[in-house]
């Protein structure tokens, strides 16, 4: 009996009620309604099986989300509270969360010091770059890795992954080379974002391994029939992988994209070694508090300097993390 | 009316067959080459950069010193990796303090990606939020965010002696007054001390073991759902669905994640012997003795990756 009223209640347009509950989902634009709290059926769900247990796992669980998500958040809020705070507020311990005077000094002097705005245009026009190259590289490699067969391609495979394990300190001198005299000509790259930009081209940038082996796993747990019905109708293989392929795997693409651009803003491995003095947030923010002598106060301008280079990456990630959530939803990672 | 169909279907067949045809490749041969083609970037750059690259580094490793621009080779021998292993006594120290330092970092990472996408895939009110907030670190405790970190915990021991106020504190967080409560509550024992190291080390768990949370959720996800009413019906209980269901859908993504979380932990910038390689590399005099110290070390990581790849391979269950 109870398995019939369930199965009938998934169908819309059974009674009135039915209806306009169909109604209201329909207007919310399909977001599932949170229904009216009743104790019998909160009981029934969450404390069934093993009541107790559950009960005290709901609440451990709870624990645990609020008491990490705290930890994730309260280095932020702090950073936020010591870029407001005026120059007294960070040495008066009776002020805690809350700047008593308040200032923009910590903010001014931090983008003085960065040359910001400048910096803040070159990484965003350099990650932006970069991450374009490494997503187009990751998808159609990990696309020919997933769904062709040809020689050596385990070995390749192989490979890309070792480019991963090989610490990028041991081919430094080498790379930093290879640009400074590119092609062996006299052109020199090194202290612009080119050479970055090149390797992120060849799946050779900062974790592009990871992000080959995301899309390669991607296409692999998509349906083969796929592409099949494209073949049959016609379509060549670029065609198929343009229109039938890309579109199917667009959160996968926006999360790679999003790791590709944060990470690129942020990195300093590859920077330090190719881009030497370009102006750039992650080499400006190296030398942010070189100019200040109060221990104090170089704390808080390097607070406040992180806080200005993570908040655009904030953000965007704001923005993304749908398509984020959504891509780990539908991925299907598989081996 | 059948009969005029199939004459007709018979008469236009051999036209069809007599229109003159290109010869074309077969299409498996076609896929093969459109293989190479979407690979093509990588093979790219593998052979005009990073192969190249890879065959002067270890070069280097071979000379005496590296001019500006990597000439006048002069060739010593195994010299250099000599040094490594007797002159330089505190590279294998470093290499074993680190990797010993790693080792349960590497489990804890592990269990705690895997515990908390199980947890992220339960269905709760908040879900949609508390994931936007456990993926913040992925994208923002990097590089140089990392550099920041440890800039203020300088800043800590600068001003250790004076009272503890904001400017100082953000580092990462102030387990001081959990750590005062545990030590109070459980005396001067080493368990307070455990507990207490594991709490001020979750901190750094949690910035980086992002990306391996990520891929269990999503492994998590793709799990049929029918798998789980079938066990419904059968009358599995939760503890049994997770160790015959969830666990070993997921176990290919275990290995995926191990090898990814050690590669992660042993070639990042703050790992000790990188650190302590990087500083022989910045000084031009010990150029070469840096390059047979990162190639010492590589071959390490690479014996080390390969060995727990086999070790662990064999206790996952692929399913096709």
């Amino acid at each position: 009996m109870s398995e019939k009223t369930s199965f009938l209640s998934k169908i819309p347009f059974l009674g009135k009620k039915r209806k306009k509950s169909f109604m209201a989902e329909m207007r919310s634009g399909n977001k599932v309604q949170r229904e009216k709290f009743n104790w019998a059926t909160w009981k029934r769900r969450n404390l069934n099986l093993n009541g107790l247990g559950k009960g005290i796992w709901i609440l451990l669980r709870f624990v645990i989300i609020v008491g990490i998500s705290y930890m994730i958040l309260y280095p932020f809020f702090v950073k936020l509270v010591v870029a407001l705070s005026s120059t007294e507020d960070i040495v008066d311990n009776t002020v805690m969360y809350v700047p008593r005077q308040g200032s923009t000094y910590f903010i001014e002097r931090a983008m003085l010091n960065m040359n910001y705005w400048t910096a803040f245009w070159k990484t965003a026009g350099m990650s932006l770059m970069v991450a374009i190259f490494q997503l187009f590289v990751a998808a159609v490699s990990g696309y020919g890795f997933a769904r062709f067969k040809f020689k050596g391609k385990d070995l390749l495979f192989v490979i890309v992954l070792l480019t991963l394990m090989i610490p990028a300190q041991t081919i430094q001198l080498p790379l930093s080379i290879r640009f400074s005299h590119f092609l062996g000509s006299d052109i020199n790259l090194v202290g612009e974002m080119w050479p970055v930009v090149i390797l992120s081209a060849t799946g050779l940038g900062l974790k592009s391994g990871l992000y080959i082996y995301l899309m390669r796993q991607f296409f692999r747990g998509l349906p083969k029939e796929l592409e099949n019905s494209a073949y049959i109708d016609g379509a060549g293989f670029f065609r198929t992988f343009f229109s039938i392929m890309l579109p199917n795997a667009a959160n996968m693409m926006i999360t790679v994209f999003l790791f590709a651009f944060t990470w690129q803003w942020t990195d300093t491995t590859y920077n330090s070694m190719l881009l030497r003095n370009m102006e750039i947030l992650s080499i400006k923010a190296k030398i942010v508090a070189s100019s200040i002598t109060d221990e104090a106060q170089i704390a808080a301008i390097n607070d406040t300097a992180c806080l200005l280079i993570i908040f655009p990456l904030l953000i965007v990630f704001l923005f993304a993390q749908r398509y984020f959530i959504q891509s780990i939803e539908r991925s299907g990672l598989v081996e | 009316m059948a009969e005029v169909k199939a004459v007709a279907d018979v008469t236009v067949a051999p036209m069809k067959t007599k229109a003159p045809r290109k010869p074309i490749m077969s299409l498996e041969r076609k896929k093969s080459l459109f293989g190479y083609v979407f690979v093509s970037p990588i093979i790219l750059g593998l052979i005009a950069i990073y192969i190249p690259a890879l065959i002067q580094s270890i070069q280097f490793s071979f000379a005496q010193s590296v001019g500006k621009y990597g000439e006048e080779l002069s060739y010593v021998g195994w010299q250099n990796y000599d040094r490594a292993l007797t002159v330089e006594k505190d590279f294998l120290k470093t290499v074993y303090s680190s990797t010993i330092a790693l080792l349960p970092q590497i489990f804890i990472i592990l269990i705690f990606a895997f515990f908390m996408a199980n947890i992220l895939n339960q269905n709760f009110h908040g879900r949609a939020i508390a994931r936007v907030i456990f993926f913040i670190p992925v994208v923002m405790s990097t590089g140089i965010v990392t550099f920041f970190d440890n800039q203020a915990t300088m800043t800590d021991t600068y001003s250790s002696g004076e009272k503890l106020n904001v400017g100082t504190e953000t580092s990462a967080f102030n387990f001081e007054e959990i750590q005062a409560m545990l030590l109070s509550t459980l005396g001067n024992s080493g368990l307070a001390e455990i507990i207490s190291s594991a709490i001020s080390g979750l901190y750094t768990v949690i910035t980086s073991s992002g990306v391996q949370m990520l891929i269990f959720l999503s492994g998590l996800q793709s799990i049929s759902i029918n798998m789980y009413e079938a066990a419904k019906v059968e009358g599995a209980t939760g503890w049994e669905v997770f160790w015959k269901i969830s666990f070993p859908m997921i176990s290919p993504l275990i290995l995926v994640n191990l090898l990814y979380t050690v590669i992660d932990l042993f070639t990042s910038v703050d790992n000790q012997t990188i650190s302590y390689i990087g500083k022989y590399y910045e000084n031009s005099a010990t150029y070469t003795v840096a390059s047979a110290f990162s190639w010492m070390y590589t071959l390490l990581l690479l014996l080390f990756v390969g060995v727990v790849f086999l070790l662990v391979k064999k206790l996952i269950v692929y399913q096709d």
